[in-house]
């Protein structure tokens, strides 16, 4: 009898060691492959330690996080976009990795990535991806329109001109655009007229984000200098039938000879061939302001096993598995200066994130940036001046708050 | 005494065989009632509920004051009318045209030319939308070239880029979808008028107009009725034709009522999106209810 209680209580204590080293992690499933790696080379450098791997896509995982961390169903690691984070930390949501974040080093990372997660002083993700935007352009497209195929705009007034420039007209109908834009996605399309707005000085928000100022002249202006490249007929009014996805397309179809876009498209534009030229943003007295976004490491507070998370979170976040983990770029200064990012395509966007804004994270900014799209598209079509369309998003948005 | 055991166990036997069905029929019953009745009352239920100074706490009917304060709910409302009317006519009038083409006489290979005009229907909703989408592209889009080539327009249209063209875009490819039931259910109802009453009209000199107007149109009453109530809940409820298309753009032009809804929930707003979810419930609702009402009567 002594013996089988002995045994019993060993297979239930094995039970429940087993069980509290098995965690969880929920990632997107672009990042599936080299996540196994890098669990497989934790379960060897932590014998006993398990991770179990649960795919996320990009259409759902948003809802999925929300409805986990709300009903408290969630499992100890998750993969985040940077800008949704801080909705979650507001309301409690996520677990305090101010200690993660302090043991890698707070100064290697890059500040804007950081700041994505940061609450009240205290840090509730580990960024490991973090990007912003930077110009495509079309070599051969440059040189037979006779510009410098190694020199990209550094200007706004330079884009203008290059635009003209790269517009093709053929029998009446235009074939070929200077720039094209993502005006068929809110998400998209919103996120290009940011940058304009940040570089002309203007600000989505008063200082305590308890209105929104878009009827100032830096607002108006931004969004003028959008709408002036369609009325000149530089832009196609197709933009507004497109995601990034589709602006890429247009690109590889030599319908357009420059855009905006992240470092993802730098290898599908190789592949098919196309010779390319990355630049940073031109912006109105050199280079422009780029929105960054990303993807971090988060930890939910119900979560039994936050010990064993931030021991994972930890191991993810060194530089070395950032760099293996990012789509993109990492976002420690560290990993940034290894090998694979060195490439002279990856260069201009490196320089760009000297030059970033942080997505809005207003826990309302989803629900009310369907508004600021609207008259941005409202703007372009010219169904209104872009003075119209950013009073009329003004007014609307600050009704909504 | 003796009589009343025989009695007794012939009525036990008796309700046992009134219920016998019960145990084949309730665990289908409980899941259909689960899955319908829950969902409802966890929209309805989260639509009374919204965030407050205190959290989520109960705010009565605020949600619902807050949707009609929004200054697109106008348009929403409106698109959605022209929504409804556009796509439901036109897959009325296509699957009448369809079913009456199939039963003209002498007509060869009619069940391969009914399978190729079901195909619409069967092809799943978001794969043909993508298609679409590239069929209406003004850049590389088969719609602009084919009217080119014919001639009939200078110029590529943008089809979903200009507010005036994208909601009827839109609504091309919801008819495209569901005519096919429409001929269906024409079809048979078609099938089911007396040969020898149509014979006999003949007979009597009638024209096809007047076949039409005294015989077929008034048989087909019932039937056409039941489609339409059909086609506009389903127009109601309608949203990956003008998601993928649009994403109720341009400006706007295109934004519906299921289009907010789904735009609410993504942007985590659930108690604007459970409100508006009840709304159009509370449309739809008229007409499944006339719909059921002229069912059961009919049955």
């Amino acid at each position: 009898m002594k013996r089988l209680l002995t045994f019993g209580a060993a297979v239930l204590l094995g039970a429940t060691s087993t069980q509290a080293e098995t965690i969880a992690w929920w990632l997107p499933n672009w990042d599936e492959k080299p996540a196994r790696a890098i669990v497989a080379d934790y379960e060897t450098a932590n014998p006993g330690e398990k991770v179990e791997i649960v795919i996320t896509t990009w259409d759902t995982m948003a809802q999925k996080i929300l409805v986990g961390l709300q009903s408290r169903n969630a499992p100890d690691v998750i993969t985040e976009l940077e800008s949704r984070t801080l909705r979650y930390a507001r309301k409690g949501l996520l677990a305090d990795l101010t200690g993660v974040v302090t043991e890698l080093g707070k100064d290697d990372f890059v500040p804007s990535a950081l700041a994505t997660g940061e609450y009240e002083g205290r840090y509730y993700s580990v960024p490991f991806r973090h990007d912003g935007a930077g110009l495509y352009y079309n070599k051969d497209l440059f040189a037979a329109a006779g510009l410098d195929p190694e020199r990209p705009p550094q200007t706004w007034a330079q884009l203008v001109e290059y635009c003209k420039k790269l517009t093709v007209t053929k029998d009446g109908t235009t074939t070929q655009y200077g720039i094209a834009w993502p005006l068929g996605n809110v998400n998209n399309g919103v996120e290009r007229y940011l940058p304009l707005l940040y570089d002309h000085g203007g600000k989505l928000f008063n200082q305590d984000q308890t209105r929104f100022t878009l009827d100032t002249p830096e607002a108006i202006g931004a969004l003028d200098a959008m709408a002036n490249l369609f009325k000149t007929g530089v832009a196609p009014m197709s933009s507004l039938e497109v995601d990034n996805t589709g602006l890429r397309e247009l690109f590889l179809n030599r319908r357009i000879a420059m855009y905006y876009s992240g470092p993802f498209d730098v290898q599908p534009i190789l592949e098919a061939g196309i010779k390319v030229g990355t630049g940073v943003l031109p912006g109105l007295n050199g280079m422009g302001v780029t929105t960054v976004d990303g993807f971090s490491l988060i930890v939910p507070a119900h979560s039994s096993k936050q010990k064993a998370a931030e021991q994972f979170v930890a191991f993810v976040g060194q530089p070395k598995n950032q760099a293996r983990l990012t789509a993109t770029f990492p976002p420690s200064y560290t990993a940034l200066k290894y090998e694979q990012f060195s490439s002279p395509y990856l260069q201009p966007f490196i320089v760009q994130l000297g030059r970033v804004e942080n997505m809005p994270n207003h826990p309302k900014w989803n629900e009310l940036e369907r508004i600021l799209f609207d008259n941005i598209q409202a703007a372009v079509l010219g169904k209104k001046t872009s003075a119209q369309a950013m009073a009329d998003a003004n007014a609307q948005m600050n009704g909504s708050l | 005494m003796e009589q009343a055991r025989p009695k007794a166990a012939l009525k036990r036997i008796r309700l046992r065989e009134q219920f016998a069905w019960m145990p084949f029929v309730l665990p289908g019953v409980t899941v259909a009632v689960l899955l319908t009745v829950y969902p409802t009352y966890s929209v309805v239920s989260a639509s009374l509920f919204g965030d407050t100074a205190k959290g989520t706490a109960f705010v009565g009917l605020d949600n619902f004051a807050a949707l009609f304060r929004l200054p697109q709910m106008e348009l929403y409302l409106w698109n959605t009318f022209l929504w409804v009317i556009i796509s439901s006519t036109g897959a009325l009038v296509l699957g009448v045209i369809g079913a009456f083409a199939l039963e003209v006489r002498g007509i060869g290979l009619r069940g391969l030319l009914r399978s190729l005009l079901i195909l619409p229907w069967i092809v799943p909703h978001v794969a043909a939308a993508i298609v679409w989408k590239w069929f209406y592209s003004s850049e590389f889009g088969m719609l602009n070239h084919v009217l080119q080539s014919l001639g009939i327009i200078k110029r590529p249209l943008n089809w979903l880029s200009d507010p005036a063209l994208a909601l009827g875009a839109a609504a091309v490819l919801q008819v495209w979808g569901t005519f096919p039931f429409v001929m269906l259910m024409v079809s048979a109802g078609l099938q089911s008028i007396d040969g020898s009453v149509l014979d006999a009209a003949r007979v009597d000199g009638a024209g096809w107009f007047s076949e039409a107007v005294h015989i077929i149109l008034p048989a087909l009453r019932n039937v056409m009725f039941i489609i339409t109530l059909i086609l506009v809940v389903w127009a109601l409820n309608s949203l990956i034709a003008i998601w993928i298309l649009t994403q109720g753009g341009p400006a706007g032009a295109t934004s519906t009522m299921p289009i907010y809804i789904y735009s609410a929930f993504r942007d985590f707003n659930l108690s604007a999106a459970s409100a508006a979810s009840c709304l159009l419930l509370a449309v739809s609702l008229v007409f499944a209810g006339i719909y059921v009402l002229r069912v059961t009567k009919g049955a």
